[in-house]
């Protein structure tokens, strides 16, 4: 089952005494990546990536062009993604000021995560945000059969977390 | 058992409390809000028992039904509308919809869905935790207005995905609703199934285009659903087991209405939003401690800015989010206006949602109360005769046993019992004697020797005093009896004498610093109280509830002031600065005035009073505009006795009580448009609107009140019926039983016997 890594705040720990002298409010504010559907196949992504903690990525890995993101969308469906393992990647290039993004062509039945980063000097994807994984509607009518085992063990024993992705909220709770 | 098709009505219509406030009673808005509601009352009354109506809600209007405007509107619409086809349902219910609707649901003639409280689609939230909260707060507020959880809560466009079913669960729901799109088989008429987490899944059909106001069908399966939770006793959580394992487990990934033939949501639409998320993130705790008992308005507030944003409402929009920003402002100072989060949840959301803090619920005090006060009825010196008055009748009619133990009066029995009400007389030995504090210190021990017979003989818990002058009595006898100490700080001996500028003031300061020291809660009347208290009495760590005074009903003995040559006239009072408006007075039109005669008296000081005493010189006004400076209370209330209107022009007013109080004696209020003002003075229903600063606006409401005095009349009339329910010693003692029950339980939690 895929797992979302809270990389922002290791990051503030790395490198908390180097940075720029900052006020405890200015740290606080929240750094997160939302992928939202709009529809079947399309996913809205959202986030709020605050200077300090996009410094102190520079601070560590430093931009081939820091005017230039990278938002990558991860098809992880049935893994534990560890950055390595997605079955698909795909890139794309935005503005450092820009905010939101819409994905289209999501495939049907399937898991996805993204990250939001940037390309380093060396010409690797450096992550610094990522958001909770999302699946996508069933790809054909009796979709759900596939499905049926996993959910009528869980129904009946209860048996640690589900092996699908549930909604953020609710992974929280848990 | 018939399995037959169900339907559900979409009585979901789009609520705009702004639009409703200033609208008549034949007006669309209100005619629809009734059409709408009217027709459920009447088709769930023709319902046979156990195949109810089934119909989904929209929670904001039925919380402002339940609140004072909304209950105020039906009477207003009863009274007009005749032919209403739910008059007679209505009446039968008090004039409340909540109540009409509450009895059919208990007839099983009738089953409420309510959206979930900000309708914004469940999946597409891009703050954490928020789809979690809003179902959280549509289910509190729907056992506020219901009693008990929701059979389901309507999901926002249909849109689900995998693990709302274990937080709609967890709010006690007992099925969830999906579109019937969503099904693998589309076989949606004989669907049968059950989430992983346990949850019944009834799928409904999906018209196309706007389904609000349609009538949709569900899955057989509901009804067999309704039988088995109708079946369900009491307090019974879990639905027939044989019910769930004739289910099939299914998983649904995400889905959401017509989800083949448009997208759930535009960017644009959430975009919009944006804005009022950012909002969410600028309160912390501390903001939410800091407003205390009424701190869920901040919630409340937010769900209906987004609401409002999502649906685009950009006047109720900005409405709502100026309140939640005033209210953050002033939480975040730790000093927020208390009592305009109340006048916010109960005027406009019709709930008055306790302390969001309150996270373990507060059983409900057993046991007697102990009133110790300095003067009681007949015995009136101040205004804490009538106070303790006011709440000893109200604790007393909710049910619980009141021992009132006061100083003994000429001609006035020892013990005497007033209704449930026991009140006991004694002390001072020493009537006569001249030294002040000695005469309290001897009435102090009378009321200790004679309370601690009485807290045996009547089972008393709590002791309850009300200000220094029985301080002593009460924490001794508290302290004795391990007994919670509540004290309710009336005034304060710094905030009298603008400072301590004596001995006997000093000596009487460190009475007041001993009880609040001694006392486990405090009640005060007013936000500034509370800060006096804190900054000046050292009671920082107490914990301090704001509780408002009661609005005086009763009209004064005398209504002879020393202005009573100025007759007829209009009065206004307030602070003398810019933002209270009283410039606008200058430029009203007031030779159209028919009664040419009529006078102006605006009362109180303030750094503008000479500067506008010189104006009135200037502009040659001083047969008609009289800024009279300070009144006493007694003169205040006599003015508002006898004026033709009261007039309130402020530019910027938070709460505006003394046009509540106004509403008190029957006086039609004009009021300026603004903040708290716009809130309960209601135009054409409870009083006047104008457009604040524009003194040709006041011009015509002023001549309209006078020229009109049976319309007057009949706005006094509606004001007074609704400062009482707002200010009524019912509320009042309602929010002091909760104190009551929460110092208890945290008493109980110190390990002290109670």
């Amino acid at each position: 089952m895929p797992v979302a890594i809270e990389r922002d705040t290791i990051l503030v720990r790395l490198v908390s005494g180097k940075l720029p002298d900052r006020g405890d409010t200015y740290l606080n504010k929240k750094n997160e990546l939302h992928a939202i559907f709009l529809s079947k196949d399309r996913l809205y992504c959202k986030w709020r990536l605050q200077p300090f903690l996009l410094n102190a990525a520079f601070y560590c890995e430093q931009p081939l062009n820091p005017e230039v993101m990278d938002l990558r969308i991860f098809d992880v469906t049935d893994i534990h993604f560890d950055g390595t393992n997605a079955h698909a990647v795909t890139c794309m290039k935005i503005g450092r000021q820009d905010k939101d993004w819409t994905i289209k062509g999501l495939k049907k039945d399937r898991s996805y995560i993204c990250e939001l980063g940037y390309l380093t000097k060396d010409f690797t994807f450096w992550p610094i945000l990522q958001s909770h994984p999302v699946h996508t509607s069933y790809e054909f009518d009796h979709g759900y059969i596939v499905k049926l085992k996993a959910a009528e063990d869980f129904y009946y024993h209860r048996t640690g977390v589900p092996n699908w992705v549930e909604h953020p909220d609710c992974r929280q709770t848990s | 058992m018939n399995h037959s098709v169900s339907t559900i009505i979409m009585a979901n219509d789009p609520f705009k409390p702004l639009a409703l406030a200033g609208a008549k009673s034949n007006s669309e808005d209100i005619k629809r809000l009734m059409d709408v509601h009217g027709r459920l009352l009447v088709h769930a009354h023709n319902q046979p028992a156990g195949k109810p109506l089934v119909a989904v809600v929209n929670l904001f209007t039925l919380g402002w039904l339940n609140g004072v405007r909304g209950k105020m509107v039906v009477k207003s619409f009863l009274e007009d509308q005749k032919e209403f086809a739910a008059t007679e349902l209505l009446m039968q219910a008090n004039g409340s919809f909540i109540e009409a609707f509450r009895s059919l649901m208990k007839e099983q003639k009738l089953l409420l869905l309510p959206v979930s409280l900000s309708q914004f689609p469940l999946t597409a939230y891009t703050i954490k935790e928020a789809a979690k909260e809003d179902l959280q707060r549509t289910a509190v507020l729907w056992k506020e207005l219901f009693g008990s959880a929701p059979i389901s809560i309507w999901l926002p466009r249909g849109a689900f995905t995998a693990g709302l079913d274990a937080l709609l669960l967890q709010e006690g729901c007992k099925c969830v609703f999906l579109p019937a799109g969503a099904l693998p088989d589309r076989d949606h008429a004989s669907f049968k199934g059950v989430s992983p987490h346990g949850l019944p899944v009834v799928t409904y059909n999906e018209p196309d285009g706007e389904i609000n106001n349609r009538i949709i069908a569900s899955t057989a399966s509901f009804s067999e659903l309704i039988f088995s939770l109708f079946s369900q006793k009491d307090g019974e959580a879990a639905l027939d087991s044989a019910i769930l394992r004739s289910r099939t487990v299914i998983q649904f990934p995400f889905c959401y209405e017509n989800v083949d033939d448009r997208p759930l949501a535009t960017p644009e639409e959430l975009q919009r939003c944006e804005t009022v998320f950012e909002l969410k993130n600028e309160w912390t705790e501390k903001c939410v401690q800091s407003i205390s008992e009424a701190s869920s308005i901040l919630d409340v507030e937010w769900a209906y800015c987004v609401y409002a944003s999502f649906h685009q409402f950009d006047e109720e929009l900005a409405g709502a989010a100026d309140s939640l920003r005033y209210l953050l402002d002033g939480a975040r100072k730790d000093f927020p206006d208390l009592d305009y989060a109340h006048q916010r949840l109960r005027l406009h959301y019709g709930i008055q949602l306790f302390s969001a803090g309150e996270v373990h619920p507060v059983e409900r005090m057993d046991g007697a109360v102990l009133l110790i006060t300095w003067e009681y009825p007949p015995n009136i010196i101040g205004g804490m005769a009538r106070h303790v008055h006011g709440l000893a009748e109200a604790l007393s009619s909710s049910g619980r046993d009141v021992i009132v133990l006061t100083a003994s009066h000429h001609g006035s029995p020892a013990f005497e019992t007033a209704g449930n009400v026991h009140i006991y007389r004694t002390g001072p030995l020493h009537h006569g004697e001249q030294d002040f504090l000695k005469q309290t210190s001897d009435l102090n021990l009378c009321l200790y020797q004679k309370g601690t017979e009485l807290i045996d003989k009547h089972g008393i818990k709590l002791i309850h005093t009300h200000d220094w002058l029985t301080g002593d009595a009460a924490a001794l006898l508290a302290k004795q009896h391990q007994l919670p100490l509540i004290s309710t700080i009336h005034a304060t001996e710094h905030g009298r004498n603008n400072g301590l500028h004596n001995e006997l003031q000093h000596a009487i300061a460190l009475k007041e610093k001993a009880l609040i020291a001694a006392s486990d809660t405090l009640i005060v009347c007013s936000q500034p109280m509370k800060e006096e208290l804190r900054v000046y009495y050292e009671a920082g760590k107490k914990d301090i509830f704001v509780i408002p005074n009661g609005v005086e009903f009763e009209e004064v003995s005398s209504p002879f002031t020393r202005f009573s040559h100025f007759q007829p006239f209009v009065f206004s009072i307030g602070r003398m600065v810019f933002e209270k408006g009283f410039q606008t007075f200058f430029d009203l039109h007031l030779k159209s005035l028919k009664k040419e005669n009529i006078q102006f008296i605006i009362a109180g000081k303030g750094p503008l009073l000479e500067t506008w005493r010189e104006e009135v010189n200037r502009r040659g006004l001083q047969d008609r505009l009289h800024f009279v400076g300070y009144v006493s209370d007694e003169e205040r209330r006599a003015l508002l006795q006898t004026c033709e209107a009261a007039v309130f022009p402020s530019l910027y007013e938070p709460f505006g009580i003394v046009a509540l109080e106004a509403m008190a004696f029957q006086k039609p209020v004009i009021a300026a448009a603004t903040g708290g003002l716009k809130s309960f003075v209601l135009h054409k229903q409870t009083g006047l609107l104008f457009e604040a600063g524009n003194a040709e606006d006041l011009s015509e409401k002023i001549e309209f009140v006078l020229d009109e005095p049976e319309y007057a009349g009949e706005l006094g009339r509606n004001g007074y019926e609704m400062a009482r329910e707002l200010y009524s010693w019912t509320h009042i003692s309602a929010q002091t039983e909760k104190v009551y029950d929460q110092t208890v339980f945290i008493k109980k939690m110190e390990g002290v016997r109670t």
